[in-house]
């Protein structure tokens, strides 16, 4: 795999060196958060993120169904500390949620309100649990919770990680507040805010509602400032565009365990097809979030030794593999003949990941939020960690073939024309 | 003026061209031609990758001056400059220098022994230097280095077009597996395909100790535009991504001609050498990382490796 920016072509590894030498259960947290009746502009995603909000989202805090008890045994994590060590760390407390603001206007900035997960033995489950994988295998992962409004678990409401989706419109003031016991924080990625709201532990603090001594070292956030739970962060929301969150709180842990979600901006006029001010239309859009697991980090909670190496065994698009992907409403592209398709790919994993669509062309019309000089021609993408791209085709007649992503090794110079793993899904004509 | 003073200090096309840091003494003269002669060692050094963990690592020692931040050498020459690079191999096998658009024809370097790399670099940009006798081994190792070519005439921008800047900055990122270390100090062999690196440095320096170089701590002017220069030396891919910022693309490996011109998160293949211009608009502290997270530790540990600061002031 040897693709580039620009004049992306697949290459066989020996001409590298040579040309560049998630049925869900209801869970009773309406007590303790608060019913607004608005979505605080958090969109559940129903298979095609410009279509209608479902009405699931107005009233249950869902979450998956295969996610037993919290768990009690989390790590060993050899060749650390004893203090360093992955341990379970048991914070009672339950969060303080505050209602939060339900219209957005030019004067109150549109709000959300956030959770994280506890990391408990006891308490909130919702936001850390099992994920049963498509071979029927248990990954202990952590997720955010949108807990204003229409109380959102998961991207589509339906499943542990990847986070909420969060929509916003170019040109209004955002407030994000975080819940969070444990240290976590929300780097609101490629939104260019200020330091004070840009996450980073070292530079910006972290979230935490515990202000005791960290078990376990959990987070490495010891030398870093403490920021009271709850902490409302503000910006305001930049160019339309394709976005990212995700805890920036022992980064190399806390992504992998699924603490990430897309942020989508849209045009000043809210135009939900429109892809900005001015910019190309489109009938119907999807997100593309992704992402993979090294499910052996999972069973730690502070990063380590064994957090180096990473050595994928689940390949997901917005959080499902295998079998559980194919047919997942919000990966699998179902629109009518000669519909125009935004195809947002968001790479929020850790290695380099290819798109392809069976060979339908498609424009790569914006990445990063930003459009590009030109439309791209393209029918294949390498998206590298981080980066986001917009793609756009339109919907072929009669058609019913297998599209999905391909995970390559971050060995740029190997070996790897062969992908480590695939994410399958599929795209129908109707 | 030294080097360090000598890049930082001015600004790009007004009368010279300011980089970070590291003393190379380039003795500018406007719209002249200089030859300029740099003497390289070859050797094996011990490197810390974290603190009490070493490593033997090979790297290109300039012998007269330290390269950026903690790199043995780097060079910065004008478009037009003759340049020797004058290598002696104190390795145990033989090695070479090549400079993809540069320096293509190269000769090998015999163990112990000294040879001249002649080159006249005639187009601006930002470049890398590495051994390819080796394949991949000599980069894996440490054998690579950032060269910076200045426009040849006071008044030209960035890679000789028109992009003007204050400052400038080359971030070189490279990593090392230190099961491959271990093993050539040992003598013995490593299969290259099981390259899996757990230690991740910007200009040789691995976080936090990036805070202490002003080649790796950016020190930046508020409304000031300043070059961010971006060298892929190591094996894997960077994909480096701007706290508080979105940069301009304006080069990639020369080619100006881009369709990707604005980015938070740019992806560094292989060899690649990236301009970015990024127009300093609020103050603060952001980092600048790569965006594959085990790089952003040492062995595994958050943070550490290649992180990087910039403070806007």
């Amino acid at each position: 795999m040897h693709e580039k920016h620009g004049k992306q072509t697949l290459m066989p590894p020996s001409s590298r060196e040579q040309a560049k030498s998630e049925d869900s259960e209801t869970i009773d947290l309406l007590k303790r958060s608060v019913l607004t009746g608005a979505a605080g502009g958090l969109l559940g995603l129903a298979g095609c993120i410009s279509e209608p909000l479902p009405e699931k989202n107005q009233a249950k805090v869902k979450t998956n169904s295969t996610i037993p008890p919290a768990i009690t045994d989390t790590t060993s994590t050899p060749n650390e500390n004893e203090e360093e060590s992955g341990q379970q760390i048991d914070i009672l407390s339950e969060p303080d949620v505050t209602p939060q603001s339900p219209i957005p206007t030019a004067t109150n900035p549109r709000t959300f309100a956030f959770l994280g997960p506890s990391v408990t033995t006891v308490g909130v489950s919702n936001l850390e649990g099992q994920q049963v994988m498509s071979d029927g295998k248990a990954v202990y992962a952590w997720g955010f919770q949108n807990i204003s409004g229409a109380n959102v678990a998961g991207f589509n409401n339906d499943r542990l990680v990847p986070g909420p989706v969060i929509e916003l419109i170019e040109g209004e003031q955002a407030a994000i507040t975080l819940n969070s016991q444990m240290p976590h924080s929300i780097h609101f990625h490629g939104l260019d805010v200020d330091q004070a709201n840009d996450g980073v532990p070292l530079t910006s603090g972290y979230v935490s509602g515990f202000n005791g001594v960290l078990p376990g070292n959990f987070g490495r956030v010891k030398n870093y400032p403490r920021l009271s739970s709850p902490f409302e962060y503000t910006f305001l929301a930049p160019h339309a565009g394709t976005y990212m969150y995700h805890c920036h709180v022992d980064t190399v842990l806390h992504l992998e365990m699924g603490m990430a979600g897309t942020i989508i901006v849209r045009p000043p006029n809210n135009n939900a097809h429109e892809a900005w001010a001015g910019g190309p239309v489109y009938d119907k859009e999807y997100i593309w979030q992704l992402h993979t697991y090294d499910s052996t980090w999972h069973q730690f909670s502070i990063s380590n030794s064994n957090t180096v190496r990473y050595r994928p065994d689940y390949f997901m698009i917005n959080g499902k593999d295998g079998a559980d992907l194919l047919n997942d409403a919000t990966t699998a592209i179902v629109a009518e003949a000669g519909q125009r398709i935004l195809l947002r790919g968001v790479n929020i994993g850790n290695l380099p990941a290819i798109i392809r669509l069976d060979n339908i062309p498609f424009e790569v019309i914006s990445s990063d939020g930003r459009p590009l000089k030109a439309p791209m021609i393209k029918n294949s993408l390498l998206i590298g960690a981080g980066e986001r791209y917009d793609l756009l085709f339109t919907m072929p007649s009669s058609i019913t073939a297998a599209v999905g992503v391909d995970y390559f090794s971050i060995f740029a110079a190997g070996p790897n024309a062969k992908p480590l793993g695939s994410a399958e899904t599929s795209i129908t004509s109707v | 003026m030294n080097r360090r003073q000598f890049l930082r200090r001015s600004a790009a096309g007004i009368g010279y061209c300011s980089l970070s840091s590291a003393a190379l003494s380039l003795p500018i003269s406007a719209n002249a031609t200089n030859h300029r002669h740099f003497e390289f060692v070859a050797e094996s050094v011990t490197k810390s990758m974290a603190s009490g963990v070493d490593a033997l690592v090979w790297q290109y020692t300039d012998v007269s001056q330290a390269g950026l931040g903690g790199l043995g050498s780097s060079i910065v020459v004008r478009a037009g400059d003759p340049v020797t690079i004058s290598l002696t191999n104190q390795l145990d096998r033989p090695i070479d220098l090549s400079i993809k658009g540069i320096l293509e024809n190269y000769l090998a370097c015999p163990v112990g022994k000294s040879i001249d790399y002649n080159f006249t670099p005639r187009k601006p940009g930002i470049y890398l230097y590495r051994d390819k006798r080796n394949q991949l081994l000599g980069q894996a190792m440490g054998l690579a280095g950032p060269l910076v070519v200045l426009p040849s005439e006071n008044g030209a921008g960035l890679n000789g077009g028109s992009a003007f800047v204050d400052q400038q900055f080359v971030l070189f990122f490279n990593e090392y597996d230190t099961r491959l270390n271990d093993a050539i100090s040992a003598g013995s062999s490593f299969d290259m395909s099981s390259y899996e690196p757990n230690y991740f440095f910007v200009n040789g320096l691995s976080f936090p100790g990036t805070l202490t170089s002003q080649d790796t701590y950016l020190n930046v002017a508020l409304n000031s535009k300043v070059a961010i220069r971006l060298v892929n030396g190591g094996l894997i891919y960077y994909p480096v991504h701007f706290h508080g910022y979105h940069v301009d693309v304006v080069a990639r490996d020369g080619n100006t001609e881009l369709d990707v011109v604005k980015k938070d998160t740019l992806l560094l293949d292989y060899t690649d050498c990236v301009d970015t211009i990024l127009s300093v608009n609020q103050q603060g502290q952001y980092p600048i990382h790569s965006h594959y997270m085990p790089a952003v530790t040492g062995n595994g540990v958050y943070p550490m490796g290649s992180i990087v600061l910039m403070n806007a002031v």
